[in-house]
């Protein structure tokens, strides 16, 4: 594992106070802090090369051109992408609807089915809702387990139905931490395909797997992944969409924003697409700098080594599940092990309930003293109702957090007790 | 802390002023804070001339702050213009808190209660 402390010190942000007391910074999916690489990157890029790409033929132009390429180039081989596989958005919500209005509107019609989980994102959610009245499909919910994973039975029976045309995953859950196990059920799928069925495309929602465990979407098997750069370490307004490139090169997938960039000829009877599938899908001038950015995040996080920081992660996480157990007011949601190896069930966070007093209160007492931990439904709505949550609250983690920090959210828990006297 | 979670806000939320169900209303509405989780189900009985409230009765869940201001609240209303309601802002549930200030993360807490018994005067007016 990497020394915590010198990763501490690459971020500035980590060393300042609030409320007079060091700062716990434990809302990291929410979104993460920035080493100063990142920062460095953004700068830099502004203070020396800003220009628009594929533009001019000046030097500037030239170089931001570059910059972009390089960017695109080091954020796709960091998935294990290639990089017309890689469109490059603001976030995992924007990539979740280029899937819908540039997949699922020309793909999906009365009758199909699109299969969700109660543990999905608003983000993944409420996007194949709104595609499911454009086109006439239907959205249909996977039970859970009491555990907080995918019931694979219930997923078997609904896939057996033979009308899923599209399936959407959380690799890892904001909110329970449970790890999806994605082969198990690619074996299904397949399984399924191979009885004659439809061949659901699958879209895994990345956004709390990307910079915690190593992804190879080479070998992933699924057809898209979404992830936010601003979760893993990356500028806010930067995040990714990948997508199997025989989906984009097929046609299968279109372009569902329009204009400049995106073109390979425009005349007044109408367009052709540019050929090339990066252009394709990068309409008008992107956010060079960003992408700067989280190319700077990637090589920060493969410096690391990503199965070093999934190492560190599940250290945390295990440690916060054996610390919080102990506490007899505090109820955790979700598994209550990490699991290893090819099983691995639980990353990056620990949410709660604490008896009788609302999350939104505990989450004030610990900010009291200095500790960030988020609180509410985290945009998993459904979820709370299925299992009757009014709110939760959760810690959740990256690099930079240590055990220490974990003992200062369980001593400031102690302070939630002594204010409501529970 | 103990400047926002004083006692009398503590007490306050323990202690559900009007909470129950009202058999006999003119106006009814639930709202919802999607950020936390917080609800409040509200409703008023007017006065027969339909400017002064007469009751108030509500149930929800939530934060404290929450339920401590819907609490509060459904007190104050009691006798009081509909006009004068529909003036009121977050510096009068403050005040009717005890708190001098509300970080913004949480006026939703704070004003849910009162956007909801708005919500229902309006309607009551057009
Ligand atoms: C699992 C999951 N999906 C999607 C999102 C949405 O990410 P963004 O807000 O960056 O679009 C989040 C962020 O909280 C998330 O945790």
């Amino acid at each position: 594992m990497f020394d915590e402390e010198r990763v501490r010190r690459d971020f500035p942000l980590l060393w300042r106070k609030v409320h007079a007391k060091p700062l716990v910074y434990l809302d990291n999916a929410s979104t993460t802090q920035k080493p100063q690489a990142v920062i460095d990157a953004i700068t830099n890029y502004y203070t020396h090369h800003n220009a628009n790409i594929h533009r001019g033929v000046h030097q500037l132009s030239d170089e931001s051109t570059q910059l972009w390429n390089q960017a695109r180039a080091v954020v796709a081989g960091f998935f294990g992408a290639e990089e017309d596989e890689l469109i490059l958005t603001r976030n995992t919500t924007e990539s979740m609807n280029g899937i819908a209005y540039g997949w699922a509107d020309h793909n999906l019609t009365k009758g199909d089915v699109i299969l969700v989980s109660y543990m999905d994102h608003h983000s993944n959610l409420v996007v194949w809702q709104e595609a499911a009245k454009r086109t006439g499909a239907k959205v249909v919910f996977v039970n859970l387990t009491a555990e907080g994973e995918v019931d694979l039975h219930d997923l078997k029976e609904k896939l057996a139905e033979g009308n899923v045309k599209l399936l959407t995953l959380t690799y890892v859950s904001n909110t329970l931490g449970s790890v999806c196990p994605l082969q198990e059920i690619i074996t299904l799928v397949d399984e399924q395909a191979k009885k004659g069925k439809i061949k659901p495309r699958i879209v895994v929602d990345g956004a709390q797997a990307a910079g915690h465990l190593p992804v190879d979407f080479s070998r992933l098997g699924v057809d898209f992944f979404s992830a936010s750069g601003h979760k893993m370490l990356g500028p806010m307004g930067s995040g990714l969409l990948l997508v199997r490139k025989e989906i984009l090169e097929s046609g299968e997938m279109r372009p569902y924003f329009f204009g400049g960039g995106m073109i390979a000829a425009v005349s007044v009877e109408g367009t052709e697409f540019s050929s090339s599938l990066s252009d394709r899908f990068t309409p008008g001038t992107p956010d060079v700098a960003s992408a700067v950015g989280l190319e700077a995040a990637c090589n920060y996080l493969s410096a690391l080594g990503m199965e070093a920081v999934l190492e560190h992660d599940q250290d945390l996480v295990a440690y916060a599940l054996e610390q919080l157990q102990q506490i007899p007011e505090v109820e955790l949601v979700g598994p209550l092990s990490v699991g290893s190896g090819s099983q691995l069930r639980r990353i990056g966070s620990v949410a709660f309930l604490y008896k009788g007093v609302h999350a939104h209160d505990v989450a004030q007492v610990l900010d009291s003293e200095g500790v960030a931990v988020r609180s509410g439904h985290h945009c998993t709505m459904p979820l709370h109702v299925y299992n009757d949550w009014v709110a939760t609250t959760r810690a959740s983690f990256q690099v930079y957090n240590t055990r220490e920090e974990i003992d200062a959210l369980v001593s400031a828990l102690d302070k939630v007790k002594r204010i409501f006297k529970v | 802390m103990q400047d926002l979670y004083h006692q009398q806000l503590l007490e306050a939320a323990e202690n559900k002023k009007n909470f129950g169900e009202l058999a006999d209303f003119d106006g009814e509405a639930t709202s919802y804070n999607a950020s936390c989780g917080d609800t409040v189900s509200i409703r008023i009985k007017l006065t027969s001339n339909g400017k002064q409230i007469e009751s108030v009765g509500w149930t929800g869940t939530g934060c404290i702050i929450s339920q401590a201001a819907m609490g509060q609240l459904s007190d104050y209303v009691v006798g009081k213009q509909v006009s004068d309601i529909m003036a009121m802002g977050a510096g009068e549930i403050l005040e009717l808190l005890a708190l001098s200030k509300i970080a913004p993360g949480r006026l939703r807490c704070l004003l849910l209660g009162l956007t909801t018994i708005k919500k229902i005067l309006q309607e009551k007016n057009t």
